[in-house]
């Protein structure tokens, strides 16, 4: 009777070791998985405000001013509405305004281009005249004219590339430009609209307060923002100077990066639209 | 005196049937890892997108495809700038269909999962044509 108590402990403890040795597999196993959920939540999660920032500064035009918070957009966008458009200078026979007249050999020949015939609403100091080798051209307003001199051989076509913002800062930075010789009826092709990240929108994101921003955007997440140009060289650098925002050695860091033409200037004028590309850091 | 024995042999009999129930939960349950959500052909697609939409931003890709080339020599040009800007982790290849005609699909391996991207261009200059870029665009392996 004795030996068969034993044998029911045996029973007992032989019971009570496997369900421990069970347990104990069982929560191996759920650490294990949830560790790996958890990293994967985070990489994931990381990854899409990443992507939702680089979608929305590139692809979204949103305005606030630096000083003034409450303008601080709840949505960052940097792009704005660009149009181009190409004018084509043909000092050819089929191209003179007096057809009858003879081919000579231009300088300074005017070009206008009437501005009221694009239809819409644009800075007229956003202006950007480029010849075929991208070099900035000057013009002038005259009216309802924007007008620009260049010079053209006999026979020979010249391309123009114009640029305008629908709403920009730039400066004013027409120069005087000569009207005495005026023999050619220039062709003005339709306007083509590009997205471009304007400058008066890198300027007050630069100048932002990186804490402030970061809450009005509601992420969770620290971020850094970089511009860089074909050269490889950094336009932007947001928000560098802030602890918070300096991208660390260590730890998961998500960057995601998209080509973008933008905006160049110096001293409020616009020089050129030049070629870069964003990379945007998320990471906390 | 049997009876006793048996109900010891039924418990253990009983705790090892409970043991096998529980593994078989588990294995079911947790026999994959955890996967990312399936966005990579998503992403993929959309930088492609983007891709071609900068090099006509930047002015590079009409003056290619209205060159008045033949259009083979546009589709390597506009891959060779596509080089710098996509993912080293995909495979792509370029094909521009003029006005309604088919793009060819010979280029594009046979084997593998494809994404196709269209940007459409109505003119550039004084050329009114309709062009259809299209690429094609896989990962490697």
């Amino acid at each position: 009777m004795a030996g068969k108590k034993g044998a029911l402990q045996m029973d007992y403890i032989l019971a009570i070791g496997i369900f421990l040795l069970m347990f104990a597999i069982l929560v191996s196993f759920s650490t294990n998985y949830l560790q790996t959920m958890k990293n994967t939540l985070s990489v994931s999660l990381r990854r899409g405000t990443a992507t939702d920032l680089l979608d929305s500064i590139t692809c979204y035009d949103s305005s606030w001013n630096h000083s003034d918070v409450s303008s601080y957009p709840a949505r960052l966008g940097l792009k704005t509405d660009m149009y181009r458009f190409f004018v084509l200078v043909n000092n050819s026979q089929n191209y003179l305004k007096n057809q009858s007249g003879n081919l000579t050999d231009l300088t300074n020949e005017l070009v206008e281009i009437n501005k009221t015939a694009f239809g819409l609403d644009f800075d007229e100091n956003s202006i950007l005249v480029l010849d075929e080798d991208g070099n900035s051209m000057s013009y002038n307003i005259s009216g309802d004219m924007i007008i620009f001199n260049v010079d053209a051989s006999i026979d020979e076509a010249k391309w123009f590339t114009v640029y305008i913002d629908d709403d920009s800062n730039f400066t004013d930075q027409t120069s005087s430009v000569s009207t005495a010789l005026n023999n050619i009826t220039e062709v003005v092709y339709p306007l083509e609209r590009i997205d471009a990240i304007q400058y008066k929108k890198i300027y007050e994101l630069n100048l932002s307060n990186y804490t402030t921003m970061k809450q009005k955007l509601g992420l969770d997440y620290n971020f850094h923002i970089r511009l860089y140009d074909e050269s490889d060289n950094i336009f932007l650098d947001y928000a560098s100077g802030y602890n918070l925002s300096e991208i660390p050695e260590r730890g998961n860091v998500i960057a995601l990066q998209r080509y973008v033409v933008y905006q160049s200037a110096s001293a409020w004028q616009i020089d050129d639209i030049k070629k870069g590309k964003f990379i945007v850091y998320v990471f906390g | 005196m049997k009876k006793g024995r048996r109900k010891g042999y039924l418990y253990t009999m009983e705790v090892l049937l409970t043991i096998s129930m529980i593994f078989i939960v588990i294995i079911f349950a947790f026999r994959s890892a955890p996967s990312k959500p399936a966005l990579e052909i998503s992403l993929i697609k959309g930088d492609a997108f983007s891709a071609l939409e900068y090099l006509d931003d930047s002015g590079q890709l009409r003056p290619l495809v209205y060159s008045g080339k033949p259009l083979d020599v546009a589709e390597l040009q506009i891959e060779d700038l596509l080089e710098d800007i996509l993912t080293k982790k995909v495979n792509f290849e370029i094909d521009i269909c003029k006005n309604s005609d088919a793009c060819s699909e010979e280029n594009a391996p046979e084997n593998r999962e494809i994404i196709v991207v269209d940007y459409y261009l109505s003119g550039y200059k004084k050329s009114y044509d309709f062009y259809r870029v299209r690429m094609y665009i896989w990962k490697m392996i």
